[in-house]
């Protein structure tokens, strides 16, 4: 379990703060989503939770643990796997993670259970090649197999999607729903807000390092309402029109020629009613596309909003 | 495996590390050697002697060689050559210096062997002038012969001289008694009364002989002979085909005898140099490599996010650092002091030894701290190489310029009192001027501009101010780093 309380941090004295007064709490067993724009402070924040920031103010828990005033404690329980992870590059793989597996108090036998971690990740082969020769991807796969090597109790992915390839995405995901069915807390920062809006039981959205919404499952079951996408053919349908015919409906607006028509009064066996009114006021219809709201969409909605 | 083990295995084993110990260790050595093996200051040759014998059996006459320094050890690979009768014969001398060689010879009373030997010294071949051995064959093996001019390593004696014993087919000595008297010069009265020395031996094919004589007889020469346990008189081969019932020896005048004083000048001027600059160099950039580009490159995060203090990881890797400083700075100084031993005969005495490690592990720490402070003061890793090579410049490379012009600057004469306070207070400045500070302490000579004497503690040189300033110099960088790696991302 992870508890953030009123956590905020400040990079230089009297600047805007990357995180601010962040509140934010992630059960065992719960994924957490954590999503916002570049510089919305989401790494800041798992990064304050690995103990490898201060927070300048406020306070991060980790199963009970302060990861300032308790951090051997607190990060015995963290596996955190960076956008981009840097490891030391004239190492290898095998010594490297044995150089952190001291760190741990051993469980089992360690040796066995390095090989099976490199092996799961796909990098069983390449033990004998140094870090410096590893892509990108090896090295996030790398990462990944090293964050778990103590089972710890709750997993940080920051961005871990990017740079892996279909398979490697296709592996994290299941990697996430088996670490959450272990009973393990789980944030999960990413730009794939499908991934997310998928894995998560909860998602926080965070703005100029301030937390601005947690959805939580049923709010993102929510997310699922039907939206129109409505396209008319050689035809600028004036504003009076639009409103006339489609605001029965629901709320629209124009967005590069596309009219979107979202919160809808009348059920989905009703939609075909909207497409006949819009023939019958004379229009040519070349796009009626209902499709649910993403978490894209309401990530921009209220983003939007926002500024 | 423990993390400490791994940090300290990853130190030791960097290519860095590895290069800068062989530099280190083997520029040490090769100074030590150059000193040592060269140094007029104690008037010993550092060229190997090669003395003869023989013995015949049959019509094989078999040549021995003897290859010895000046304290009359062996020496091995030096090439005797050999010509009878047009014939050239090669021995080799082996780790007990003998090289000898077997070859027919016509039977005549006396056969003349042309000698000379060879040996490589820093690389270069050196051979010896010819020399011509007489072979009487009257006598079928050379017997006793004393070897002159043998230099005492233990300092106890003007006089030394080597026995070398060769017996029918190379058997060594039966037992005999060696007798030196002391002989008035002008008159060669012997003196009996006051100055025979005897040396009952028995076995031997070499034997070092020191006679302890004191002042009052060093104005005269000495005569040497020997006698068979019988007391019969022994005759004694002079290598030229004649046998003599004496040998006259003189003392050596030239003999400096080595004291740690002049030892330890002798690594002032000649390790200390190496050690002063290359020290830094390792810890600078052992420094940046292994913690501060780490830090500044993000690769410290993937140890940081483990259960370990900030605290924790920063003195690790600095034990670790300081450990191969340690190991470098103690290897060179061990080496120097064997080669020192192998030339000179004697060791540096405990003290001197520890005050030369403590030195350079003192140099070394306060550099390698000195990069763990930057390295949490500049944010890049561009900014902490620049800074790292500017601290080896100027606190290093160009520390014992800097004083001359600021002395110059400030008009302060050299024969002044100002001049000697200036330079030992850049000495305290810089950890680079420790190892001045020490040589001043040890020496009582202004360390890095040798030859004016100064009374150390008049300048506040003591072996406390020294021990608080190495401590100081030590603790106080990594002590600031320490606070800013626990308090500051």
């Amino acid at each position: 379990m992870i508890e953030i309380e009123s956590v905020t941090k400040r990079y230089v004295r009297n600047s805007p703060p990357a995180v601010d007064e962040l509140n934010l709490k992630i059960n065992d067993g719960e994924v957490l989503g954590l999503v916002g724009l570049n510089g919305a402070g989401k790494t800041t924040t798992i990064r304050m939770i690995a103990g490898i920031l201060l927070p300048t103010t406020g306070r991060i828990k980790v199963d009970g643990f302060d990861v300032v005033k308790d951090k051997v404690k607190a990060t015995h329980n963290v596996g955190w796997i960076p956008e981009l992870p840097n490891f030391e590059p004239n190492a290898k793989p095998l010594s490297l993670m044995k150089y952190f597996a001291g760190f741990y108090e051993p469980k089992g036998d360690m040796n066995k259970r390095i090989l099976d971690l490199l092996d799961s990740v796909g990098l069983s082969n390449d033990l004998n090649k140094k870090l410096r020769d590893y892509s990108q991807g090896m090295k996030k796969r790398f990462a990944i197999a090293e964050s778990l090597i103590s089972d710890p109790k709750n997993v940080l992915f920051d961005e871990t999607l990017n740079g892996l390839d279909p398979e490697g995405v296709k592996f994290v995901r299941n990697l996430i729903i088996d670490l959450k069915s272990q009973g393990k807390g789980i944030m999960l920062s990413s730009h794939i807000l499908s991934e997310i809006e998928n894995l998560a039981d909860k998602v926080a959205i965070i703005h100029h390092g301030k937390l601005i919404k947690i959805l939580d499952r049923s709010d993102l079951k929510n997310l699922g309402r039907t939206v129109i996408h409505i396209e008319i053919v050689d035809y600028n349908p004036s504003e009076s029109i639009l409103k006339e015919t489609l605001s029965q409906f629901g709320s629209f607006e124009r967005n590069d020629g596309e009219i979107v028509l979202r919160d809808l009064t009348v059920q989905d066996k009703d939609i075909p009613s909207i497409l006949q009114k819009l023939v019958m006021k004379g229009l040519t219809v070349r796009k009626f596309e209902p499709i649910g709201e993403s978490l894209e969409e309401y990530f921009f909605k209220l983003i939007g909003e926002k500024k | 495996m423990k993390p400490i083990v791994y940090e300290i295995r990853r130190t030791l084993t960097s290519k860095f590390v590895i290069i800068m110990m062989i530099a280190i260790v083997g520029l040490s050595a090769l100074l030590a050697y150059e000193t040592a093996s060269t140094s007029t200051s104690v008037g010993i040759s550092s060229q190997p002697s090669v003395s003869f014998g023989y013995f015949i059996n049959g019509n094989n006459l078999t040549m021995v060689a003897y290859a010895h320094d000046s304290y009359g050890n062996p020496v091995s690979r030096v090439n005797v050559y050999y010509q009878y009768n047009g014939t050239e014969y090669i021995a080799v001398s082996s780790s007990n210096g003998y090289a000898n060689s077997t070859f027919p010879v016509d039977k005549a009373p006396q056969i003349l062997i042309e000698t000379n030997y060879s040996y490589r010294q820093f690389g270069n071949r050196i051979t010896s002038p010819s020399a011509q051995y007489m072979v009487n064959f009257s006598s079928y093996y050379s017997g006793l012969q004393i070897i002159p001019d043998i230099v005492n390593p233990s300092n106890t004696s003007n006089l030394g001289f080597m026995v070398m014993y060769i017996g029918q087919n190379g058997t060594p000595s039966p037992p005999i008694t060696i007798i030196v008297k002391a002989t008035d010069i002008s008159s060669k009265i012997s003196d009996t009364s006051n100055f025979t020395y005897y040396y009952n031996m028995s076995s031997i094919s070499i034997a070092k002989i020191y006679p302890t004589i004191s002042s009052n007889n060093r104005n005269m020469s000495f005569l040497v002979s020997a006698e068979a346990a019988n007391g019969m008189p022994l005759m004694l081969n002079t290598g030229i085909g004649k046998f003599t019932p004496f040998i006259d020896l003189f003392k050596l005048s030239i003999y400096t005898p080595i004291t740690q004083s002049r030892l330890q000048n002798l690594v002032f001027s000649g390790a200390a140099s190496i050690l002063g600059l290359f020290i830094p160099i390792l810890a600078i950039f052992v420094g940046y490599l292994t913690y501060g580009k780490d830090r500044t490159s993000g690769v410290l995060e993937s140890v940081l996010k483990r259960p370990v203090t900030r605290g924790e990881l920063i003195t690790t890797r600095f034990i670790s650092n300081a450990l191969a400083i340690l190991i470098a700075g103690s290897l060179a100084m061990i080496i120097t002091d064997i080669i020192y031993n192998h030339y000179l005969h004697m060791y540096f005495s405990l003290l001197f030894l520890i005050d030369l490690i403590w030195t350079y592990l003192v140099e070394g720490v306060a550099f390698l701290a000195l990069v763990y402070l930057i390295s949490h003061v500049v944010k890049s890793q561009g900014a902490l190489l620049g800074a790292a090579i500017g601290i080896f410049v100027v606190m290093d490379l160009f520390w014992g310029i800097i004083p001359i012009a600021v002395i110059s600057a400030l008009g302060i004469s050299s024969t002044s009192s100002s001049y000697v306070t200036v330079n030992i207070l850049f000495d305290y400045v810089s950890p680079a001027g420790y190892s001045n500070l020490v040589q001043s302490l040890i020496t009582g000579k202004l360390g890095s501009f040798g030859g004016i004497s100064i009374n150390p503690s008049t300048y506040g040189i003591t072996d406390l101010a020294l021990a608080i300033s190495g401590f100081l110099w030590m603790m106080v960088p990594f002590a600031l780093a320490y606070i800013l790696a626990r308090y500051r991302d």
